[in-house]
């Protein structure tokens, strides 16, 4: 009996593996299909709701927070006004969200592409991969392969690109990702170069191919931004700073280490930019 | 076995979503602990290998489905984690608290290791070589100080669905 069920137990493992292998080797194939986005569509709805409650608990957890900091430095006071600390509350952060929301309906005028604003409502499960779910889907306009950017800084940067659409969220790959490339100039030297993710803790990117030449003419702290070459992001947005610069005797070209304008640890709202018609 | 599977599947999807969206918004550092996979070498443990493997699948492909993994990916990783694990099922009882922190410690090596692995071969492109920063340090320790408590509740979890098994 025991036996049998050590067998059967094997079986099934190798059964299951041989499924994971042929999901890995046929990923391409799967995601042209579409296949993954329309399983994806239950487990991105979930998400979707849990994100929308968890955004109200991180709220009252940081209420709480504030109330306890009250606390310490009213406690005379706050016991006389302790029935109207719950209204108060709410109060403040609606005015926060007010003059952020304010901030953002500023910023989206500026933006010279037609946009879809949305909000960030989840990472990646695991640590190994830099997943953000965001808020707007297929329903609000939201298409494969559009590039989402946001606002940091006084920076309008480039955040990633649409992978994934459910109804009313979609997954995003920033550019962070080391499978993410982004054809990127630099602002001042005009040297070209592409741009992934470096990988690291640090969340640096990394811009190869730029011509040997540039090294001399490129700075420390030189912008970087999208060249628009042959690409689905619009020219001119800001990418990042070059914060290294690597040359080896043996290459062609040299490598840029780049630091993000935007930080997507720091970043709650975004705006997926439409595709549109390219006039040259 | 389908409502073991079921109740497994449910626990660790609800895990799963929560931390993509509560728990990295509130725990400070990246310090979020893998629940759904704690969750599954508990079950493993309990149930043993077959149903461990199974599990393993099914929560791997649905981590798969939240993430931008490669299809496969986490499924993989989860099946072997699930078979390995179930095999301890006749051999060592997880009971004192060290037994599901080393178990979790373990599993996290195998998690981050076979990672590294299915990069190289299946050339990925993850940037796995530079994965081991301080944000899988605190995972890493997020998770082997949570096993305890996630093997102790599992406990109940486990009474319950057999309870009601019998009951019936």
């Amino acid at each position: 009996m025991g036996e049998r069920d050590g067998i059967r137990s094997e079986a099934v493992l190798a059964v299951f593996l041989f499924f994971s292998v042929l999901l890995l080797l046929f990923n391409g194939t799967l995601k042209s299909q579409g296949a993954r986005r329309n399983m994806g569509h239950m487990f991105q709805g979930v998400q979707r709701v849990a994100g929308v409650g968890s955004s109200y608990v991180k709220n009252g957890f940081g209420s709480i927070k504030r109330l306890r900091e009250m606390r310490v430095q009213y406690e005379a006071a706050l016991e006389r006004l302790g029935k109207y600390q719950g209204l108060e509350r709410n109060l403040v952060e609606l005015r926060r969200q007010n003059s952020e929301l304010k901030k953002i309906l500023g910023l989206s005028a500026e933006i010279p592409y037609e946009h879809i604003p949305a909000r960030i409502i989840g990472g990646d499960p695991s640590n190994l991969f830099s997943t953000i779910t965001i808020d707007q889907g297929l329903m609000d306009g939201i298409g494969a392969g559009m590039a989402v950017c946001a606002f940091q800084d006084g920076f309008f940067g480039l955040l990633g690109k649409v992978v994934t659409v459910s109804a009313h969220s979609a997954q995003v790959r920033p550019i962070l990702d080391p499978d993410h490339f982004v054809a990127g100039r630099l602002q001042k030297s005009r040297f070209e170069g592409l741009i992934n993710g470096k990988g690291d803790d640090e969340g640096h990117l990394i811009m190869r191919y730029v011509r040997k030449s540039a090294g001399d003419s490129v700075g420390i702290n030189e912008l970087v931004v999208t060249s628009g070459m042959h690409s689905i992001y619009p020219p001119g947005i800001f990418i990042g700073r070059v914060a290294q610069i690597q040359t080896y005797e043996y290459a062609t070209s040299i490598e840029l280490v780049l630091v993000p304008v935007i930080d997507t640890g720091k970043t709650e709202y975004v705006f997926v930019l439409k595709e549109q018609e390219t006039s040259l | 076995m389908i409502k073991r599977l079921l109740v497994i599947t449910v626990i660790c999807l609800g895990f799963s979503v929560l931390q993509s969206t509560l728990f990295i918004q509130i725990l400070p550092f990246g310090f979020v602990p893998d629940f759904s996979l704690i969750f599954l070498l508990a079950f493993s443990w309990h149930y043993g290998s077959l149903l461990g493997s199974i599990a393993g699948f099914i929560v791997g492909l649905h981590v798969d489905f939240l993430s931008l993994a490669p299809m496969g990916f986490h499924s993989l990783l989860f099946t072997i984690t699930g078979y390995l694990y179930g095999r301890l099922q006749d051999n060592i009882a997880p009971d004192i608290a060290l037994l599901p922190m080393l178990a979790a410690l373990i599993a996290a090596a195998l998690k981050y290791g076979g990672a590294v692995l299915l990069d190289l071969v299946f050339a990925l492109n993850l940037g796995m070589a530079e994965a081991f920063s301080l944000t899988t340090l605190w995972e890493i320790l997020a998770d082997i100080l949570v096993a305890p408590l996630v093997f102790f509740l599992s406990r109940y979890v486990w009474q319950l669905i057999d309870a009601k098994k019998g009951g019936f």
